[in-house]
This record gives C-alpha cells, structure tokens and sequence, in this order.
C-alpha cells in the first residue's frame, strides 16, 4: 500500500507511462516512441504522467486533557497519540512523503534525520500552554492534515477548525483518542468530578445514575464530529487506549493512502 | 472479676460502653460518605447531568460493619481481656513457689519454668510479692535457703537462674526452711513437683500447707523422669537396667555408651512394655569395644539421672590359665581349673593354653594351677613378662611343697643365691607383709624348712610351711574380709588342703616400671577352699598412691635381701 509519489492524472513530469499521442509539429523528437510509431503510419509521442509527493502536516492535542489514563496499566492518552503519530510519520517518511509537524512552522520533508527533531519537538511541548485544538496556518492547497487528540470541545469549535482547513482545499483525517473510562463511565457512588483544564467541579451523589445520559451525550459528540468531517470532505477515525495501537495505525494510514 | 472459663476481663466495667454500638452505627447510617475525588478530562460531558432519584447517600452495608466491629474491638480490648486466667490466686499473702530443682526435674525443666512464670504472671496481675524456694541444695556447703519476698518481675528472673541440679531433692532441709518462712495473711502456696516420691515429702508439703492453700503441680503422665542404673556385665553383654516412675508414656528408648573422650561406642534399644517401669538395654560389642565404654546415657534425657559412669569393674580383662595336663583337660571337673574358671567366667575373658603360649597372648593375668617349681628358663621369661606389667595368679598345692621340700630351696636359683642363709629372717618380713596386707595374725612355725626369696626384680616368693591352725585361720580371715580392706595387694592362697603343708606364695607387684604400662587393676583377694573357689573383687582399683605404699612396705622389710 506504499508508493511514495502519488501520480497527478495528467501529463508532466514523471516514471510512469500517461498515454500516447500524435505528434505534432514542435515536440522535440526525442520524445517520439519510434517502437510505437512502426506499428501503424502514424507518428506518436509517449506521455508520461505527472508526479509529485505529498505533504502531510501532522498535529496531536498536548492539553492537560490528554494527559490523563483511566487505569494504571493503559499508557496516558497524550502517549497512544504521540506513539501513533511518530509511527505514522515513519510509515509515510518511508513512503517518500513529506511531513511536517504542524505549528512548528516547518517546511514538509521526506528526511529521515528530521524524525528525531520531530520527537523532540513533540516531548517538549507543555500541557499547560497547549490547545485542545489545531491552529490555523497558510497551508497550500492539496496538502493533507492529520489531528489527533480527544476532540471534547464544544462541536462548534471543531467544526470551526476543520472548515477552516477545508475551504483552503486542505483535507485530512482526524482520530479521535479516549480512554476507556472515558466511554463507559465506571464510576460508582458519590463521586466529585474534577476537570483537568479548569472546568468546575461536579458532584453526583450517584455516578452511576448517569451512565446511559453520559453514554447519550458522549455518542451525539461522536456523531457530531463525524457529521462535520463528512460535510468538509474529511475523515475520521475512533481510537481507544485499551486497544492495542496497530489496529488504529492500520486504518489511519489506509485511509490516508486511499485519500491520497 | 468475673471468671468466664476461657476468659476474663481485667477491667469489665468498661464493657457497658457496648451499648453505645447500637448509637454509633444509627449515627454511621446518618452521616454520608465523604464524595470520592476523581478526576476526568470529559467534564465538560458530565456538567448538567444529575442522577434521576436523588436517595439518600447510604454507606456500603460492610464499611458501616467494619466500623462497629472495629468500635466494639476497641472496647474489648480496653476492657483487658485475659486468656485462661485460671481462677484467682488463693488467700490475701504472697505467692509462695516451691520448686523440685533435683536431677529428675531436669527433663521438663522448661516447661516448669513456663509453669512458673505463668503463676507468677498472675502474682503480678493481684499485685502480689512472690517467695521461691527451691528443694534441691545449691552448692553442698552452703545452707538451703528461700528467696526474700520479691516483686514479680525480679521473680521472673529468679526463675530463668535456677537451673536443675544434678543431685537430689533434700525435702527435709526444704521443709525446715519452709517452716522459718512467715507470711502475712495466708499465702498461695504452688508446689512444682518432679513427680517422683522421695524422702520427707509429707513433712514439707505439711510445712507448705502451714502457709496457705497448697497446689502441688506433677508433670503430665509419662513425663517423669527416667533413671539408668549401674550396668550389670554379663559373659557376652552390657545390661543397662532402665527404671521409670509410671508405666505410661514413651515405650522406646536409645541408650548410648561413650568412651572416656566421649566419642560414640554402641547404642543399644530398649523398651518399655505397656505399663511396666523397668526395663534393659542390651550392649552386645566385642570386648575391646566393650571396655572402653565408660558412660552410658540415654538420649534426649538430659538430666542426670539418665547418666551412668563406668570404671574398671565393668571392664573384662583377659585372664589365661594354664592348663595343667593333657589328662586334667579330659576329666574337666576334676581338673585344678574347673572351679577358677567357674569363678572368673563372669567377670573376665578366660583362655586357656600352655604357659608359652599365654606369655606370647596378650592377657592380664595369668593363673597358674599348682604345678611345682617352674624350670629356670621359664622362670627367667615369667619375671619379665611381670617386669613388663603381667601379674600372675598362682596356686599352691602338694605339687610345689614337694619340689619345695626336696631341694629345699624353691625356686631360688634364679640369682644363684642360697636362700637358707636368711630364710628365717626372710620369712619373719614376708609374714609381717602379708599381715599387715590382710590384717591378720598368723601363727609362725619356724620348725619345718622355708624359703622366702625376693628377687632384686621385685617378685615376692614367699613359701610358708604352716601348721593347719594358721591355715584355717588365714583362710578364715583371708575369706572374711571385706574386699575394700586388702585393695591394695594381689594375695593368693592359703590354699587349704587336707594334707601336711599349705604354701602361700605370692607375687607382688612393686616396680615402677609399671608406672609406663596400662593399668593392672585387678585386685584380687582369692581364697581357695577345698570344694569351692570364691573371688573377690576390690571395689576399684588400685590407686598409684597405694601401689607406692606396698612396694615401701617391701623394700623396708627385707633390706638385707634386697
């Protein structure tokens, strides 16, 4: 499923063969496919199609929020982002892609040697001063976008995000990473919910009262993400920490492939 | 207090505070849990939400049980509880500890002490002084004696001192100073008995009785102490008697006998049948292994009295005889050696064989039936074989007077000395010797030849015609005294016969060259009678100190001689 350069379906630069055409006055000579051209009395020039590597600009959610787990034994949920994203860079650097963090303001690359800086930059960044959601920044037109990150905000600020990148022709793919508490609430008696980016305190005399109304809410959030990546041309994908990592890398960089 | 059997509460008013649970869960049912602290990054899906019936917070069935158990725990252990208190001390006085520490306390002595410290253990609960007294003497020359009244704990230390002694329990000195004792108020008197009934054990529980209400604590059935007695030494064995005070408890038993460096010779197994108290432990080992036991001891008894020391009695020695005539062996019962060797079968190794042949073996003593003079040659190797440590045992009888009285000189050749130049003198000195060894007054009769002759390598050969008056009273005396008295020496003879002479000839042991050699200790007093031969044995040894007073005696005797 790798190939790294992604063929542009018309003429131009490229290894792989496009068409055959007459020749006409003003095509330099070399470019006439003589084996072709013996076969019948016209004359024919070989076309090849133009090929060009794609960027990527990859971007994981570092808020407080991701830096949370349910359980001892299931890796933070800010840890599966970064592992998948590094894994997917790999994956794509391989494939002659270029990628690029975004935010940082560098310019995609296919290096190998910038993975390492890559990873520095990704443990660097504080909880503190980052923002559950991307910012924007001029991306050129047919460049793709990959997001991780919990995706809890407000529906309308995601939607805001995405339409952003959207109408300047960007698409991507956007995985959702939870815990599994996260969805199933496992919480029983009286339980004082404390926010981990400043929300106030709530307080269920019975948490598991409202496990269906936090199921319920949980899944129009779900549904409301998958509405907005529908209606701007982008693709989504759910994660969940108490699943092993492969499953998710599998689906991502298919989806990528295929969008590509 | 009040006494439930396995329980009882130091301080039971306390326990009202257990009606006060009913309170405190009706409180626990009231109050709500703490809320838990959870964290969680999907808040903001949480705000809003209220769970449908609000009821009230209730806490789990088993945190509120937990609690009221811990509560009720708290007041029951406040209360003191105390497990077996076993009643409460007797009377209003102290405690008074009476304690068999005499050898057959040894074997459960811990337990003992455990006894003790419980009892004293509850002397301090009652707040109550405590008194020991110990029945077993502490040193031999120090008076017994009873503790003062002490505070428990210095009591407790007490107790870990004492240590069983080795010897016995003296109950009447125990009750002599259990009747100085005063008490204020009447005491409780616990006595810890070793089980064993012993002398003046009425008088001293009588005297304990005195004092206050008296608790004579046994050891349980089958914990008595077991006692080995003196090993008795048959022809082929070590029996070992085995006695116990009760017919129950454990019925197999390992005795073990050590040497004198303590090193293991032979274990040997003995059992008690069901409800008997004796029994015998059987050492079946070969002689050389057999004397050298010098202890036995049965295992896992650790106290004295499970410990038997043995000496040279029980030790066989080699004694060979020689045999007279080839005719004497065919008619075993008329034989000179039928009745020695009926004597000596029990208590030692009996070989017989022809004087050569016993001088190369490696025997003790040699017995040497009436066999006349011996030629020079043999006489020459029989006094070095004595030089080297032998001791010969030899008979008189017609056979040697004759050879005696035909060349009238006896076996005096050896130096080429005539013996007749000072017999009389000779004699007089033997006599007096052999008297004062046997603290007896013979009748002298200076009318017939004798010969007396001590040789310059400290043999004694004294040949004495007497009369039969002084033949029976010899014998008489000889037989008559107690083997204690003439440890000292090794006589042979009289042999009292029915006809005309009699001729004590003896062999005494003086030099000291056996000083370098192993110890002869055979004492040996043997008086022959015509039908029957008694032996007997000395009751230990002979010392150096008395071996050196016998060879001081000879040499002053005969100083012309010698």
């Amino acid at each position: 499923m790798a190939q790294g350069v992604h063929g542009r379906r018309r003429v131009g630069l490229g290894e792989t063969f496009w068409q055959y055409r007459d020749y006409e006055p003003g095509d330099p000579p070399t470019s006439i496919d003589w084996r072709q051209t013996a076969k019948s009395d016209r004359v024919f020039v070989r076309q090849m199609e133009w090929e060009a590597a794609q960027s990527v600009w990859c971007w994981r959610d570092a808020s407080a929020s991701m830096d949370w787990r349910s359980h001892n034994r299931l890796p933070r949920k800010r840890e599966r982002a970064e592992l998948l994203l590094l894994a997917l860079m790999i994956l794509m650097t391989r494939a002659g892609e270029h990628v690029t963090l975004l935010g940082t303001g560098m310019t995609p690359s296919a290096g190998r040697g910038m993975l390492g800086r890559f990873t520095e930059l990704l443990t660097q960044e504080q909880a503190d001063r980052a923002a559950s959601l991307p910012p924007m920044e001029p991306l050129p037109r047919s460049a793709q976008v990959l997001l991780l990150g919990d995706f809890l905000s407000p529906l309308e600020e995601i939607e805001k995000t995405l339409r952003g990148f959207a109408e300047r022709g960007v698409s991507g793919h956007l995985v959702q990473v939870l815990a599994p508490a996260e969805e199933t609430l496992p919480y029983h008696g009286r339980v004082r919910f404390e926010g981990l980016e400043g929300e106030r305190t709530w307080l269920l005399s019975r948490a598991e009262g409202v496990r269906d109304d936090y199921r319920r809410r949980l899944r129009a959030q779900e549904d409301g993400i998958a509405a907005i990546a529908r209606r701007t041309g982008w693709q989504c994908t759910w994660h969940r920490t108490d699943r092993p990592p492969q499953t998710a890398l599998l689906a991502v960089y298919g989806a990528l492939s295929r969008q590509a | 207090m009040p006494g439930l059997a396995p329980l009882a509460f130091l301080n039971p008013w306390l326990l009202v505070a257990l009606i006060g649970l009913p309170a405190l869960w009706f409180l626990l049912r009231v109050t709500p849990p703490a809320p838990r602290s959870q964290r969680f990054p999907a808040i903001r899906l949480l705000l809003g939400l209220e769970p449908p019936e609000q009821t009230p917070a209730r806490t789990p069935w088993w945190l509120l049980l937990l609690r009221l158990l811990a509560a009720a725990l708290l007041i029951l252990g406040l209360a003191g509880p105390v497990l077996h208190p076993a009643g409460q001390l007797g009377g209003s006085g102290p405690l008074v500890l009476a304690i068999d520490d005499g050898w057959a306390a040894g074997k459960d002595w811990d337990a003992r002490v455990q006894q003790a410290q419980a009892l004293i253990d509850r002397a301090e609960r009652e707040n109550r002084r405590v008194r020991i007294l110990t029945t077993a003497q502490a040193r031999s020359d120090a008076p017994q004696t009873a503790s003062d009244l002490i505070r428990p704990d210095a009591a407790r230390e007490l107790i870990r001192a004492i240590q069983p002694k080795p010897w016995p329990v003296d109950y009447a000195a125990a009750a002599e100073v259990a009747n100085g004792l005063q008490v204020t108020g009447s005491a409780h008197v616990v006595w810890l008995s070793d089980g064993l009934a012993a002398d003046g054990a009425r008088a001293l529980a009588v005297q304990l009785q005195r004092l206050g209400r008296l608790e004579v604590l046994r050891p349980q059935t089958g914990r008595t102490a077991l006692t080995v007695l003196p090993p008795e030494s048959t022809g082929t064995t070590v029996e070992v008697p085995l006695r116990r005070a009760d017919g129950a408890g454990q019925p197999r038993y390992t005795a073990v006998a050590y040497d004198t460096r303590g090193r293991l010779v032979g274990t040997a197994e003995a059992r008690f049948e069901e409800g008997s108290t004796q029994t015998t432990a059987r050492f079946e080992l070969p002689l050389e292994l057999r004397n050298r036991i010098a202890q036995v001891a049965v295992e896992g008894e650790s106290h004295a009295g499970a410990v038997a020391l043995l000496d040279s009695r029980w030790q066989r020695r080699p004694v060979g005889m020689v045999s007279a005539t080839p005719l004497a062996d065919a008619q075993p019962l008329l034989s000179e050696l039928y009745y020695l060797d009926r004597a000596l079968k029990p208590y030692a190794e009996v070989s017989r064989g022809s004087l050569d042949e016993l001088l190369q073996a490696d025997v003790a003593v040699i017995a040497l039936p009436d066999r006349g003079a011996l030629p020079s040659n043999q006489r020459r190797r029989v006094a070095d074989w004595i030089e080297a440590g032998g001791v010969i045992l030899r008979f008189a009888g017609p056979r040697l007077a004759d050879d005696l009285t035909l060349d009238g000189t006896g076996g005096s050749d050896a130096d080429g000395r005539d013996a007749h130049s000072d017999a009389a003198t000779e004699t007089a000195a033997a006599v007096t010797m052999l008297e004062t060894a046997s603290s007896t007054r013979f009748v002298r009769s200076t009318s017939t030849p004798s010969a007396t002759k001590v040789t310059r390598r400290g043999i004694v050969t004294v040949s004495l015609p007497v009369t039969s008056a002084f033949t029976s009273k010899a014998a008489k005396s000889l037989a008559g005294t107690s083997p204690t008295k003439n440890e000292d020496s090794l006589v042979a003879g009289p042999a009292f016969s029915p006809w005309a002479t009699a001729t004590v000839t003896l062999f005494a042991l003086v030099e000291p060259p056996l000083l370098a050699l192993p110890r002869i200790s055979m004492p040996v007093a043997v008086s022959v009678k015509p039908m029957s031969v008694r032996v007997m044995f000395a009751g230990f040894c002979t010392g150096w100190s008395d071996r050196g007073r016998l060879r001081a005696r000879t040499r002053r005797s005969p100083s012309g001689a010698v």
